[in-house]
């Protein structure tokens, strides 16, 4: 029994209910349960994640400080914040494609993470470091020279939850990651800059200080996933099981075509652009796209269907369910 | 603030603490051995995230609450449950609505599956979102009681009273919902089973080779404009337009015809059939 929060074993789990009439009392295995219900929204997912990003491009910035060095490149800190930029920002942002299993968003990830973090990168490890260079120049304090080093992981975090941002073309989701990527930022200059005192091997600073930004950065973008979020369409069955799509876009196209917003390709009995969904002011509203492909709002048959929160909507095979607050 | 004071002293002025940066220092030739393992440690991390996370759950026998802002939790369901109390009280908050006296609604464990009754007086469920005496319960299905709203899994797939249609005309169907009926549209079916079926969605519809008519069909025989397809009173009348080929309907060749369920139509060598009951054969 790993988990009461996800599986009540019986009724005396439950707060305020009544347990002497409650007719079983008795313990249930909770073993062969279907654990991840979650695992869309789960943390462990993102855990192993970090791990995968951090050790990766902790991997590609050895390789470019080898390169430098082996040829005597000059502003090696431009290219090393490229590269720890591009990676970072490109494998983050298409983290959420790849748990969402999302093909178009993967792509997107990739392409938006890495020319923005590469930038970011880019600008904040030069930058810093000039400005640095300059308090050096000074001698007025090495630390207050290190806070400024620190400060690198400010500028990636800002520039990789853009990124972010341009991925999902939405300024809810742009503003919600810029949030993650400072608060990433501040906690990964802190601790960076003070471990930074007490590990002198740089191999290993590196690998910790990517760590540290890279889990910092996921756990306040799970954090903030929900922040202001106001419909979402929550998937019951089937592939995406579990999943929530955020709504905020003013249309979105759902079906078996690869650039449909929500692809629905492994469920059955749906058209290649089936239904779609679009803003009004109330909330979203359901449209049928196609007259010879059934979509139905509470199992009821619908061409065009303002929905509400708690509605089940049922395309081909695929069941999903509108929430929305209010 | 003044337990803040003393740690931004210590964050500002001990030297310790804000060394001097080492973040891009010199790699040990010892590193390079690192770089490799890294990567490949990288993305078997990433493979094992997909393999463990990312596949489908499992389905078991039970129910799920879907009530939306409320926690999702599981229950299994087997012999020994055989109504609806122990599942409510294990899924309901505390503060949820349940009008109904769950007792009184029974789960049955039959071979073709979960058998429900509603034995109330009123009908205090819904399921599929209809008040329902008795049902099976299929994979999927939604009941509502109150405000508490809950979802059956089972490890068999729903059940379909037609087998989806795997030959012809693969149009996406669903089997024939409750409700307001499907509208159907009369439609000529060609016998060359490579061309696809023309819907008459229109009440004037022309038939011929140019590219303005409604139903193009490009073979030798056909002028380019035909024939037309016009619905007068409820009924379809194909008419010639004064062509050399002809419009032929079961075999004669006609001026102008009512058409009825099930006529063949022909161009010369283009043959259709026409069918009222919308659904392609």
């Amino acid at each position: 029994m790993k988990s009461p929060a996800l599986c009540a074993s019986n009724g005396s789990n439950v707060k305020g209910r009544a347990t002497l009439n409650d007719p079983i009392d008795r313990p249930r295995s909770c073993g062969a349960f279907p654990r991840y219900r979650h695992m869309k929204t789960d943390v462990k997912p993102y855990l192993w994640a970090a791990l995968a990003v951090s050790l990766l491009s902790w991997a590609a910035l050895e390789f470019l400080l080898l390169v430098t060095q082996q040829f005597g490149v000059q502003y090696h800190a431009f290219f090393a914040g490229a590269v720890v930029g591009g990676v970072l920002g490109s494998l983050l942002a298409g983290m959420d494609g790849f748990l969402s299993q999302a093909p178009n968003k993967i792509k997107a990830g990739l392409k938006f993470g890495g020319a923005i973090g590469a930038f970011g990168g880019a600008l904040g490890f030069y930058l810093l470091e000039q400005i640095a260079l300059r308090f050096g120049a000074y001698e007025l304090s090495a630390g207050l020279e290190g806070m400024v080093y620190a400060q690198r992981w400010l500028v990636l975090g800002i520039f990789i939850g853009a990124a972010y941002g341009a991925v999902e073309q939405s300024n809810r989701v742009t503003t919600r990651n810029i949030i993650a990527g400072l608060f990433a930022g501040v906690g990964a200059t802190l601790i960076n800059g003070l471990v930074a005192g007490l590990i002198t091997y740089p191999f290993v600073l590196r690998g910790l200080n990517l760590v540290v930004f890279t889990l910092l950065f996921l756990m306040a973008h799970r954090k903030l996933r929900t922040y202001k979020r106001e419909q979402w369409l929550l998937s019951m069955n089937g592939k995406h099981e579990g999943a929530e799509f955020e709504l905020n876009k003013p249309i979105y196209y759902l079906g078996t075509q690869s650039n449909d917003d929500i692809n629905l390709d492994s469920y059955e009995q749906i058209n290649s652009t089936h239904a779609k969904l679009i803003k009004f002011d109330y909330g979203y509203s359901l449209v049928d796209n196609d007259p010879f492909c059934r979509t139905f709002v509470n199992f009821r048959n619908i061409n065009e269907q303002p929905l509400k929160n708690g509605d089940v909507i049922k395309i081909g095979t695929a069941l999903f369910q509108y929430c929305s607050l209010a | 603030m003044k337990r803040l004071t003393p740690i931004f002293l210590f964050l500002t002025t001990v030297q310790t603490a804000w060394a001097k940066d080492r973040f891009l220092g010199e790699t040990d030739t010892a590193d390079l051995f690192f770089i490799l393992p890294l990567l490949v440690a990288g993305f078997a991390f990433i493979f094992f995230a997909k393999t463990r996370y990312l596949q489908p759950p499992k389905k078991q026998l039970g129910f799920w609450s879907i009530t939306p802002h409320k926690r999702q939790r599981f229950f299994p369901v087997d012999e020994t449950i055989e109504h609806m109390e122990p599942v409510v009280n294990a899924l309901a908050e505390p503060d949820t609505n349940v009008y109904s006296n769950l007792s009184k609604i029974t789960l049955t464990h039959k071979p073709q599956g979960v058998y429900l009754e509603e034995k109330n007086y009123k009908i205090s469920i819904l399921i599929n979102r209809r008040r329902s005496r008795r049902t099976y319960l299929n994979d999927g299905d939604i009941l509502d009681m109150g405000e508490l709203t809950l979802m059956f899994t089972s490890t068999e797939p729903p059940k379909y009273e037609d087998k989806p249609q795997t030959t012809g005309h693969l149009i996406p169907r669903m089997r024939r919902a409750q409700g307001r009926p499907i509208k159907a549209y009369p439609s000529l079916i060609p016998a060359d089973s490579r061309k696809k079926t023309y819907y008459l969605t229109k009440n004037l519809n022309f038939i011929g080779r140019s590219d303005t008519c409604d139903l193009v069909s490009k073979a030798k025989s056909i002028a380019p404009r035909h024939s037309k397809i016009e619905k007068v009173a409820g009924r379809y009348k194909i008419s010639d337009l004064g062509t050399t080929g002809g419009t032929f309907v079961n075999g004669r060749r006609v001026d102008q015809k009512f058409l009825k369920d099930g006529d063949n139509i022909a161009f010369e060598s283009v043959k259709y059939t026409f069918s009222l009951s919308g659904r392609p054969r």
